[in-house]
Order: C-alpha cells, then structure tokens, then sequence
C-alpha cells in the first residue's frame, strides 16, 4: 500500500499584519510581538519539510504586497526557495490583499510557486513520484463574493481535487460535490465542514492578532489517500497566543487576592499553551465598588506585569460589570438622577441623541455619532460612562 | 424634627451626660478645649444616623475593654415624639404617642422620621465644621469659586459638579480641541509620522526591479575591478617577490651543481655499514669466547670420562664402610685396650701361673671339658657379636634418620616431597616452556606467512584483471585478427588479392590465440590464486591448533611469572636445584640400605646367640652339669672337677677372659682390615695408610673426588650444550651480518670498506651541498608560494636589474592603492543599493509600534466618548439642580449674608454660562469671589449651608444644623452679626446647635438671645450675670468700596432676578470683565503660589501683616484693600 499523499493548508497569514490590541509592550516583548506572525508562517513551513509533504496550498492573503516591506517579500522568496530545496510545491490562490496585480511589476517566485492566475479558476494537475494525480483548482484573486461551488466548472470530476479558494462560503449550505478537499481562505478562525465526500477546511490565520481571536492557530495537514479519502489535522504553528481569562472577584475581595488568583492562572495558562500569552483579563463581579476602581485595576496591571520571567504578557485588566446601567440608586440622589440621564441615551437614534451632546461639541457628538448605530458599542460606552459617573459620585465627601 | 433631649451613657470622654430640655430655636454649647465639643457633635451624628466604623475607631482609645458607644436622643415632630437609643451598632426606637403610650418603631419608620438621608448627607448638609472653614481657606481663589458655586446647587448638586469637573479635565486630558498637547493629537502625530515611515516601502518595492538592475551592473563593475585588483596585487606581489627574493636567488646561483651520483653512498648507509661492522666485531669476538668455553669445556668433559667408572656395588660398599668408621675405630680401641690388660695381668702373675695359664688342667674327661668350654667360648662369642651387630644398627638407624631430615630439610617449601617427582615436574615445565616459546615463534612465522599469502593473494588479484599493456596486446590481436576476417569475408580480393582467404584464416588464428592466452593467463592466476588461498586456509588451521595448543598449554603453565624466556630461565634453575639434590638423595637411599643390611646382622647376631646358647646348654647337659650355669660358673666347677696337675699353678679368669675377648676382637678387626684394604683396591687406591682410620679416611677422599668429578660432569655438559647453541646463533647471525655488508658493499659498488667510506665521505660532502641548495630553493618556493611559480620569479630576477624591479615596485603599489579606493567606492554604493533593495528598514517593528499607538489611540477614543457621555448626562443633571435647587438657595444665602455682613453685600447670584457666584456690593458694585476675604468667603460658605438647610427644609427635611466653632475666624462684630443671623435662622423655625470654645463667641449668641450652655459643667445655662456681660467691642464703620465699573447693559440685563435668567440664554461673561483690577496686578486665578511669593516680597513692615493668618488670607486681605 503506498504512502497518503501529504499536503499542508495554510491561508490568511497575513504576514504584513501586526499583533493587534496591544497598548504597551515590555522591551524584552518587542522583537517577538513584531516578527510574531514571520515565526508563525516559519513554523508552518518548516513543518511541511519535517512531514515531507507534497505541496503547500496557500489560500490568499499570504501578505500584502503593497503594505509589506521588501525585506518581508523576499523572505517570504527565501522560505519558499528551502521549500524547493525539500521539493516541495506552492500553491497559491490570491485573496484580497494578495493578488496578483497587486504585486510590482517584474516580481519573481522561485520555480516551487504555482500562482493561480485570473479573476476564473484555473485548474493544476499535481503528479507524485507514484504517479498519482491530484487535481488543484485556484484563482488569482478573492472573488469579493460568496463562493458559488458550481462556477468552478471545468475541474475534472473522475480525479480528486483540491479547489483552493478565499472568500465566504456557507458551509452549512454546502452539498456533496464529489471527493474534493475545499482549502478555504478568508476566516480568521478555523472552520470544518464535511458535506458527503467533501471536505470544507477554513484553517484560520497561522497567527492570532487580537483577543478576538483567542485560541490556537496554525494550519491543517492534509492527507489523501490516494482514493476517496480526505483526512486533516490541526497543527499550532502560532508564535505567540490570545487570551483571555475570566474571574469573578466578590465584592469585598481584596486586591492582594485576585492578584493571586491572577497569578495562579497566568501559571496555568502558561503551561497549557507552551507559548507566550498575551492575556485580557475580564473582571466580573458587582456592578460599582469603590474597592475596584480604575486605580485598583491599574495597580493590578502593574503587579501582574512586573513579574519577572513571565511567559505571559498581561495586556489589560477590564472590568465588566453585570450592567452598571441597571444599578440601582436611591432616588432623588445624584447617581440616581445620574443612571437614568444615560439610560434615557440608551434607546435613542443618533438624530435624537443630538440635543444631548450639542453642549460637547462637534467633534464629541461626530465621534459618538459615528458608531451609535452599533449597538454592543453603544451599550459598552454607556456602561463605561455609568461606571465612570459612579465612580466619582461616590468618592468621599469633602468633610 | 426638633431634638429635645440627647443622653450620652458611654461615648468616648463622656459619661453619663444628659443634655435636657434643648431649645427648639438655637442651643450654644460653649466648652473650653478638651471639653468634649467635638465628641458631642459625631455623638449627635452616631445617634442619629449610626456609629460608622472610621468615627468609633476614633474614640477607641478612651473606651474600656468591653464597652460599647451607647446612648439616647429625643426629638419630637408635627405629630409624635420619639426617642431612639443606640447600643453599639444595634439601635431601637420608640414611639410615643400623643396619649402618652409607647410603642417600638421599626427602622423604616424612624428612618423616614430622620427624613430618609444618610449620614453622608447629613455630613454634607446639616453639620458644619471648623474643618471645612480651615479647607476652605486654603483653596486657591478659582477653587474657593468653585466650591460656593457647587455648594450653591446644594450637597448634591455638588457632588455632581465635582464629578462634572473631574470628567472634564479627564476630557480634555484625552483631547482638548485642535492644537491642544492632549493625548489623543500626540497618538495621532505619532500615528501619522509612523505611517509615514511605512510609505517608505511602498517606494522600495515599486523601484525594486530598477534597483536589481543596478544592483546588478555595480556587481559587475565590482566584480571587474576585484579582477582588476587581484591582478594588479598579484602582479605587485610577484614584483615585490623577487625584490625580496633577490638575495636568496643569488645564493643560490652561486651554490655549484654536483652531477648525480647514482652509486652515492648515503649517509644512512654509511652509519648503517658501520653498525653492521661494529655489531660483527661484538659478535665474532662473543663467538671466540664462546667457543673457547666451549672448548674448555670440552677438555674438562674428556677428563672425566678418563676417570674410572665405579660400579653401584662399589660405590655402596664404600659407603657402608664410612658409615662403620666410627664403629671399627671404637673396635681397634676396644683391642688395644684389651691388648694392655692382658699384658698388665700377665706381666703381674708369677711365671708358673703364667705357664700354667698357657696349659690348662682339665678335672672332667677332657672331651666333655672341652666341649663345655667350646661351647661357652661360642657362647661368649655371640653374646659380643649380638652387642656389637645391635649397636651397629642402631647406628645406621641414626645416619638414616639424620640424612633423611636433612633431605626433607632440603626439600622443604617446594611442592614435591620426592626429588625425582620434583625432577620429573621441573622437567616438564622446562618442556612446556620452551613448547610455549617454540608456538609463539610459530605463531608468529606463521602470521608472517599469511601476510605474504594475503598479499601475494591480492596480487594474484589484481593480475586476474589483465595490464593495460597484455590487454592492449590481446586487443590489437583480437581486433586486427577480427578485421581479417572481415575483410576476408566482405573484401575477398579488393585489399588482400588472393591471399585473403588465407589472411582470414589467420585472422581466425589470431582471434583464437588471443582468447585461448587470455583464457590461459587468467586461468593461471585463478590457479595460482586458489593454491593461494588453499595455502592461507592451511596455515589458518595450523594457526589455530598452535593458538590451541597455546591456549592449553598457558592454562597448564602458571598465570604468573614474565615473559616466556624468563620463564624457561627459571624453570631450567628449578630444574638444577632438584638435580643438586640427588647426591643427597643417594646418601639417604644408602643409609637406608646401611640400615636395613646392619638390621638384617643383628638378627643374624641374635640367632647366633640363640643357637650358642643351645649350643652351652646342650654341653652343660652332656657334662652333667646344670643347664643354668653361667659359663663363669661352669668354667670354676670345671676347674674342680678337673684332674689338677701338682706342679700346675691356677691361672687368673679375668687374663683367660682377657685373652678369649681379644683373639674375638682380633678376628674381627682383622676382618675388618681386610675389606678395607679390598675396597681401597676398588676404588684404586694403590697405597693403602698403615692404619684402619687412615685407610677410611682415604676411602673418603676417593669417594668425594668421585662424586665431585659426577656433579662437575653433569654441570659442564649441559655448559656444553649452551655453548653450542651459543656458537650456532652466533655463527648465524656473523653470517647474516656478514651478507648484509656485503649487499651495502655491492650497492655502493665497491667491494672494500674503505672504497665504501670514501665514496661515503664524498656523497656525505655533496649532500650538504644540495641541502643547502635545498633549502635555499624551500625557501625561494616559501617566499613565492601564493604569489607566483618560482620559474616566474626567476625569470624576473634574471631579466630586470634591481632598480627596474624596486621602480617597479613602487608603480604598482600606487596603482594598486588606486585601484582598492575605487573598489572601496564601488563597494559602499553597493551596500548602500543592496540595503535599499532588500528593505533595509525594518518594517516589522514600525508596523507593531503603529499598531500599538492605533490600539492606543483606540482606547483614547473610547475613554474620550465614554467621558463624554458621562459629561453630558452630568452636565444634565447639575443643570437641573441649577434649575431646582440654585436659584432658592441663592436668594435665602443673599438674605444670610446681608444680615451677616450688616447689609454690605447685597446679594449673591451667577452668571450666566459661567458656573462661577458674584457677589453685589450694597452700593451695586459687583465682586467675585476671588476678590472677596476670607471672612467674607467663610460668611458665604455659612449662608450658603444655611441656604441649603432651608431648601431641605423645602423639600421636608428638617434636621438640626449642628454649627461646630465656625464662627472662629470672624472678627467680633461679624461674629456678633452671624450670631444674630444665626438666632434669626433659628427663629425661623429651625433647630440649630451651636458649639464653640471661644468664650466672645458664645457671649455673641447670648448678646442675641440665645440660651448658652456650659459643657465644663455638664451642659448647666450659663449665669444670666456672665451672659449679659457685653465685652463686645462696638461694630466697626464700614468700608466704603470704590465704585464697581460699570456693567454693559446686556451685564444688566443679565444681572436680573435668578429665576428667571435661568430660563433664558445667557450672554457670556468673561473673566476679564470681573477681575480688572486683580488681572491689573497680575494675579490670576491660581493665586496661592502668587501671593506667597508676593509675600515673601514685600517690605518688612508688611509682613507681621502678611502673615496674619495663611496666604489666602494675605490675598484676599490684598484684594478687599485694593477693591476697597
């Protein structure tokens, strides 16, 4: 019985795009925060050398050309050339930010690369050293649409194919198309869907670039059996991982307790992951405490990140309440009046909001205008507002 | 709510202190420092609305152990009277009702009694303090304005107003408007500088290609300039080479070249000639002496074999009688000693006994006489026979035992009791180590002898594979063999004629021959390698039965010991040693057979004995005698039964027994004689000794010389045997030294040593010429490696004089320097190109540190929209206590202060758009707060606070103001004039408790009505006598002002009643249009920093004034003189 036919699925790595979400870095951070998704992207073809696999299919948005610098293009050459040296092919559908006239004018891939070219599929036919023939069907760009799998004719149905693409699919609306493996691009998270004897693989970005995308991100290993067979693997290849972790501190718990708490999953986290962390810590617990404040919380920014040898890098401590707007006041108090002057703002449209803020200014009104349409935004703002009004309304008196 | 009556069981200082039938107006407590004022007043709170944990704290140290805060308070309202006692934290309230019952309230209901606020409220609202007079003072003059503008809306409004300004400068903080350095335009300056660095790369990529073809066409003059410059350095080098070089070239022209001499004789051979020459001479001299030993030994060895051999028998007979020298000595002095007795006796008896004795009388018939005499002479015979043969055994049994201890002796510590088993061993180990050695040299030949057979085996090999040469031949046959077939075949007559036939006929011979003599020689060597290996497999059995054999024999010899030949040594001295040990052991055998043969005699001599005693008893018995007799007996009675003769004398026994004894002796020595002097023939001694011991002592000597002349024959032959050997290697190796002489002789092609040392001499001379040729042309070679071929150099130095080459020289150098400055340049542009074309920036750290400054200036923007929705709401709810609460609390502090002021200040209001209180002057001049006093400000404050009691008291809330020495700072007549005030606010309808330490202050509020109480004395009224004491001094006139600038007629019209203003949109009132005269002496409105300084300023006489109180004071003191 001959060996499967190996490949390695990679898309959206993004190799011009920094990490994301940080508002400071510790020195000795930097020089991994900044070639953190190069490492990744490093990680992922090293891997297709060390499990010898056939080709490597890159499903758009490798790097933006026009956004890169040309020391980031012609390492990306240089990984592609040892790719060569292991014999292993490219190939690489383009995306949004990778297509093919987006790249300067007289720009060379190593002999290894294979760019689909045009705005059409077109079709590749790979042949392994048994003879063994595998269909591979790619565009040059994104096709700025939801990916239809009947525009993609003229693949040969009797072989197995390996349609490389970027853009939406609704996988929940995908059919058996024959035995195809679907190496998707476009997703910053991975996706599986397994519709009959097709196979749809979002494998997500190699690299994870906000607390968004917090989990564990790398490429897919794809076997072929030579028949009928699609099989996949997940491999992290991320040089540095998201996190965020969620603690519910009491009202009366000490600041030197969740500290601790903090720091005993900072520890947990750290071995789990085998990687730097980047961690967003999510505070919950009442809605208004004097002993949680911005300062509280600063201060436990600081501790946390003054520990020396740390795998764990704390970007942030947020508080998220329960909801400071429901909190409940006396009346004719202050706060009270405080709470329902913005749960007033809460329902309003944005033409409607515009008496409120005119004694703000335009620039104030124009920036909160931009965004009122979005509700979850409109809502955290409120409640950072409710807390932030609370907060100094119950400071101590004067006397 | 009016308090009636307060009771303090335990709170801090106090004890028991009941404070009874309080006014329901005002109530002034005066008590001197330590009284416990201030304790009253949070008792008054903690009663009211609860001891708060930070107040008790306060009061922990005056309690003991176990107490708790406990107390009461009364207090009566439009409907009932209720009085509440507290316990710690718990609390109980009791209700009385109108008809005189008690009832419990729960807490709702007190709590609503107490007009639903906290006690933060009420701290805010209804208790005023020295504390916040002191604060009040020490802010700044904006801050003051603020402060009485926020306490203007009320506690709340207040606080609100506190939280509005600190979201506001969070704010503006975030961003302040264009051009502002707040956060959020530094993030986006630094945001665009960033993306501006980044735009960089885009211009990279886009000129890439043209930046690769320059880059390339800089290679390639880089490239021609580093040919250009390896050139020039090459050629420079070799110049400077032979400039370098000159010298050594010289020497070694000038060295003479020697023909070659084939037949030299090296210097290796030389010595090695005479190391052969000096080891024959060591040897043939080692061989001379070696066969002069030999010879030596030889004569030695031919000696011995001249002397007689002795027969065993001899030998024994020898021994035996050396054994019994002692015995035959002791016997011939027995004889001697018998010999002078008897011729003593005789010589002393008388002549006819001594005739008589020699004829004897016989008394019995004479043939039984003499037979009893034969027979007891016999007797006495075998009685010494049997004596003498016992004591000669056990004196064999003695030389045996001796001769075999002192073998044992000998033998002791080696491992055989037997010298030959001990021989018959040592033997065998001396064969198995020479065995031993004999496999080891066999062993070794033989692995000689299969690395010849391997490599004889490789060669059979390699000659499998046919030469070059043979195959070439074989070739050429079979191919032209081949090409005469062909053409007898194709081209019959064309080439050939007629002949071609025949020529393909020999075509085929050829062919054939070449096949059948490569078959044939490959043949041979398959052969000859197949006996090859047939050979290595035979030696390779033999090699392992000798390993074998080896093996056994290294297991039967013992583990220790050496090397081999040491071992044969050492077996071979065993060997002698046992071999030593033989004589010794013939001496033990022959005394063992002494032994035996003298034992055998003694039995012999004890049957003799038996039969002599038989023999006597046999002739007593004939005679007729008793058998018993012992022979002297029979020999008197015989002598009475004898026929005497008469003229017979008798004849002594003891001479008769002297004379039998001694004829017995005699016989037996002559015995002896006689086989001493036979045995002494034997061992050819041809002059025997006259006497017994010196014929013993000469059969010694024979017998020693005999023996020495055995040990010395056996020692030279095996010196012998040595020796030859000795010679044989000797000679061989004579031989082999010999020929190798010869061969070095016949190499050098000489056929004397001294040809050979001649012609070694001379090769000896031209080899240190053409070693020094040698190293002069290593060292030209050295000097030339890397730069050039030595024949260049040469060729240089033979065709250009020195100057050429030394001008030369110099002309490169500067070309070269030339040229690298030239490559320098093109290198650094090169670099320069390469970095931009590779993206020398690094664009990876920028676009982090955009996406971090992004992320930054994403956050600023939300806290900016977050501080800005909590600012509107904010800015909301203070406009509407502005709107509700301001207004009424504005126009009852305008009453407040008239009266306190004595209607200098008429009132106070704000402007509009402008959170800020101004204050109009009864003559209509406007002042802010900035340019009021601090009196006057603290006068503010209080009818500010009074003002919001009232709008409580609006709203339902009536609690007591609780007043603590906030009047300290006035001077009299404003003390007087707030007391008044206060008594009036009290009239009112409000309750009011005034305490105070100041004993003017307390006269004051009694000078205006008020009941005073003194805490020094339990809270007892103060006498009607001390109360009524005016010791006020009289009002001061007032100060008339300036006149205020006039306001602009919008000011004016700004400037209308409250209520109404608020409505409407205000004009903006600036700063500037309050503050001419303040802005004129350039303070502004962070004056304490100004005023300190301005203090430390001014003139001496000054300053007791300036540092009346704080800085503040100073300026508002400033202020009020200069507006005045």
């Amino acid at each position: 019985m001959s060996q499967p036919l190996r490949f390695l699925h990679a898309s959206d790595l993004r190799l011009e795009r920094p990490l994301g979400g940080l508002t400071e870095i510790p020195p000795h951070w930097r020089t991994l925060c900044s070639e953190a998704p190069r490492r990744a992207a490093a990680r992922a073809f090293e891997l297709a050398r060390q499990e010898r696999c056939e080709f490597v299919v890159l499903s758009g948005d490798v790097v933006d050309p026009e956004l890169a610098g040309l020391r980031l293009l012609r390492w990306l050459n240089e990984e592609f050339d040892r790719l060569a040296e292991a014999g292993v092919r490219v190939y690489w559908s383009g995306g949004r930010s990778d297509a093919a006239a987006r790249w300067p004018r007289g720009w060379k891939f190593p002999q290894n690369v294979v760019r689909f070219r045009g705005a059409k599929p077109s079709i590749e036919m790979h042949v392994d050293a048994s003879g063994r023939r595998l269909a591979l069907c790619g565009c040059g760009a994104s096709l700025g649409r939801e990916i239809a799998p009947g525009r993609w004719t003229g693949a040969p149905k009797h072989a197995a194919r390996v349609f490389v693409a970027h853009g939406r699919v609704p996988l929940a609306r995908m059919k058996d198309t024959g035995h195809d493996y679907w190496a998707l691009g476009g997703r910053s998270q991975p996706r599986r869907h397994a519709a009959g004897r097709a196979l749809w693989r979002y494998c997500g970005t190699i690299q994870a670039r906000s607390p968004r995308e917090a989990s564990p991100h790398g490429v897919s290993l794809v076997e072929w059996d030579g028949g009928e067979q699609f099989s996949l693997r997940a491999v992290a290849c991320d040089a540095v991982r998201y996190r965020v972790e969620h603690l519910t501190v009491a009202a009366d718990s000490e600041p030197a307790e969740i500290e601790q708490q903090m720091r005993q999953r900072i520890e947990l986290a750290a071995q789990d992951a085998g990687r730097p962390l980047i961690i967003w810590w999510r505070l919950q617990g009442p809605a208004s405490s004097p002993r949680h404040g911005n300062e509280t919380l600063h201060n436990l920014l600081s501790a946390l990140r003054l520990t020396p040898g740390a795998q764990a890098w704390s970007a942030a401590v947020d508080w998220t309440p329960a909801d400071a707007l429901a909190t409940e006041r006396p009346e004719d108090t202050a706060a009270a009046g405080f709470l329902r002057e913005l749960r007033e703002c809460l329902p309003l449209e944005r033409d409607e909001l515009g008496p409120r803020l005119a004694a703000l200014g335009a620039p104030a009104a124009e920036s909160i205008f931009r965004h009122w349409r979005q509700a979850s935004r409109r809502r955290q703002w409120l409640n950072d507002a409710a807390r932030l009004g609370l907060e100094l309304l119950d400071r101590e008196p004067i006397a | 709510m009016k308090l009636t009556a307060l009771r303090i069981d335990r709170f801090g200082l106090w004890r028991d202190l009941a404070l009874n039938d309080l006014a329901p107006g005002i109530n002034v407590f005066f008590g001197r420092n330590e009284t416990g004022k201030t304790t009253l007043l949070d008792f008054a709170r903690g009663i009211l609305f609860g001891f708060s944990p930070h107040r008790a704290k306060r009061y922990e140290g005056a309690a003991q152990a176990g107490e708790v805060w406990c107390g009461s308070v009364r207090w009566v309202d439009e409907t009932s009277a209720w009085r509440l006692e507290r316990a710690g934290h718990e609390a109980r309230a009791v209700l009385e009702r109108g008809d005189g019952v008690l009832q419990p309230a729960p807490r709702e209901q007190w709590e609503s009694a107490l007009g639903s606020i906290d006690a933060e409220t009420f701290e805010r609202v209804f208790a005023v303090g020295l504390r916040e007079m002191q604060e009040l003072g020490t802010l700044g003059d904006s801050q003051a304005g603020a402060l009485l503008y926020e306490l203007s809306c009320g506690a709340a409004g207040r606080a609100v107003a506190r939280a509005l300004a600190d979201v506001r400068q969070t704010r503006a903080s975030l961003w302040d408007g264009p051009g502002a350095a707040s956060q959020i335009p530094q993030l986006r300056a630094q945001r665009r500088r960033l993306r501006a660095a980044l735009a960089q790369s885009r211009g990279e990529i886009a000129q890439f290609d043209k930046r690769d073809r320059s880059l390339a066409a800089l290679d390639e003059r880089i490239a021609h300039g580093e040919r250009d410059l390896l050139a020039l350095r090459t050629e420079a080098r070799q110049w400077e080479a032979a400039h370098g070089l000159r010298a050594t070239w010289a020497a070694l022209q000038s060295l003479p070249h020697d023909a070659d001499d084939p037949a030299g004789v090296s210097a290796s051979a030389l010595v090695r000639f005479d190391e052969l020459s000096r080891r024959g001479s060591r040897c043939r001299k080692a061989l001379r002496a070696a066969t002069e030993q030999w010879r030596k030994h030889r004569a030695a060895r031919t000696a011995l074999a001249a002397a007689p051999m002795r027969s065993p028998d001899a030998v024994q007979r020898a021994g035996v009688l050396l054994e019994q020298r002692e015995t035959l000595l002791w016997a011939e002095r027995q004889r001697t000693l018998l010999r002078e007795e008897a011729q003593t006796l005789r010589a002393s008896a008388p002549a006819p006994v001594q005739a008589a004795a020699a004829a004897p009388h016989p008394v019995l018939p004479p043939e039984k006489v003499r037979r009893v005499r034969i027979a007891g002479r016999q007797l006495a015979e075998a009685r010494l026979a049997d004596e003498a043969a016992r004591r000669e055994a056990a004196s064999a049994r003695r030389q045996h035992a001796s001769a075999a201890e002192e073998l044992q002796r000998q033998l002791q510590g080696r491992n055989s009791a037997d010298v030959v088993r001990a021989i018959e061993h040592a033997g065998q180990n001396v064969n198995h180590a020479k065995r031993r050695l004999q496999l080891d040299e066999r062993l070794t030949r033989m692995e000689r002898q299969r690395g010849e057979l391997e490599e004889q085996t490789r060669e059979l090999l390699d000659r499998q594979v046919l030469g070059y040469w043979t195959l070439g031949w074989l070739g050429g046959l079979f191919i032209f063999g081949v090409a005469l077939i062909l053409s007898g075949m194709f081209l019959p007559r064309s080439v050939t004629g007629a002949a071609g036939w025949w020529l393909a006929g020999l075509g085929v011979g050829g062919v054939g021959v070449a096949v059948a003599a490569r078959h044939l020689m490959e043949q041979s060597a398959e052969n000859q390698l197949e006996a090859c290996r047939a050979q290595i497999n035979l030696l390779n059995r033999q090699t392992e039965q000798s390993r074998k054999e080896r093996d056994a024999l290294d297991a039967q010899l013992p583990s220790d010991g050496g090397p081999l030949t040491r071992r044969v040594d050492q077996a071979e001295e065993e060997l002698e040693r046992y071999e030593n040990l033989l004589p010794m052991e013939g001496r033990v055998r022959a005394a063992e057979q002494l032994a035996v043969a003298a034992e055998e005699k003694a039995e012999q001599a004890r049957r003799d004995l038996e039969s002599a005693s038989a023999a006597w008893r046999e002739a007593l018995r004939l005679a007729g005698l008793a058998q018993d007799l012992a022979p002297a007996d029979a020999r008197a009675l015989l002598r009475t039964m004898e026929q005497p003769t008469a003229a017979a004398p008798a004849v002594p026994e003891r001479l008769v027994r002297l004379e039998a004894e001694l004829a017995l002796r005699e016989r037996e020595l002559d015995h002896w004689h006689s086989r001493v002097s036979q045995t002494l023939a034997e061992w050819g001694v041809d002059a025997p000794a006259p006497t017994l011991a010196a014929r013993l002592d000469q059969l010694a000597a024979a017998r020693r010389q005999w023996q020495q002349r055995r040990v010395d024959g056996r020692r030279w032959k095996r010196r012998a045997r040595r020796l030859r050997g000795r010679c044989r290697r000797h000679r061989a190796r004579l031989s082999r030294l010999a020929a190798q002489r010869r061969r070095l002789l016949l190499a050098a092609g000489v056929t004397t040593s001294a040809e050979f040392r001649e012609r070694a001499a001379r090769w000896s001379e031209a080899a240190k010429r053409a070693e020094s040729r040698q190293q002069l042309r290593r060292q030209f070679q050295t000097a030339c490696a890397g730069v050039a071929a030595p024949e260049v150099i040469e060729q240089r130095l033979a065709e250009h004089p020195p100057g050429e080459i030394e001008r030369r020289c110099l002309e490169l150098r500067e070309q070269l320097e030339r040229a690298q400055r030239e490559l320098g340049e093109l290198r650094a542009e090169r670099s320069r190109l390469g970095d931009a074309a590779h993206g020398a920036a690094d664009h990876e750290a920028t676009r982090l540190e955009l996406a971090v400054v992004a992320q930054r200036l994403r956050q600023a923007l939300d806290r900016w929209r977050t501080a800005a929705l909590a600012e509107s709401a904010l800015a909301a709810q203070l406009r509407r206590y502005e709107q509700e609460h301001q207004p009424f609390a504005l126009q009852q502090a305008s009453r407040y202060l008239e009266r306190m002021t004595g209607g200098r200040y008429a009132r106070v209001w704000t402007p509009l758009d402008r959170n800020e209180l101004c204050l109009d002057l009864a003559e209509g001049r406007t002042l802010p707060i900035a340019a009021l006093s601090r009196g006057t400000r603290e006068q503010l404050y209080l009818a500010l606070r009074m003002a919001i009691v009232d709008d409580y008291a609006r709203r339902g809330v009536e609690l007591p103001l609780v007043l603590d020495d906030v009047l300290v700072n006035f001077d009299d007549p404003r003390a007087r004039r707030a007391a008044e005030a206060l008594v009036d606010f009290a009239s009112a309808g409000r309750q009011v408790f005034v305490l105070t330490c100041h004993e003017h202050i307390a006269r004051a509020f009694a000078a205006a009505g008020a009941p005073v109480r003194d805490l020094g004395s339990g809270g007892a009224a103060w006498p009607e006598d001390v109360a009524a004491r005016d010791e006020l001094p009289p009002p001061l006139p007032e100060i008339a002002h300036p006149a205020p600038p006039a306001l602009e007629p919008q000011r004016e019209a700004a400037a209308r009643p409250l209520v109404t203003q608020r409505r409407i949109r205000r004009p903006v009132l600036h700063r500037r249009d309050v503050l001419p005269e303040a802005e004129s002496l350039g303070q502004s409105a962070d004056a304490p920093t100004t005023a300190v300084s301005f203090a430390r300023r001014a003139p001496r006489f000054w300053r007791p004034w300036a540092a009346v109180n704080s800085a503040e004071d100073f300026l508002g003191e400033f202020d009020e003189r200069v507006f005045s």
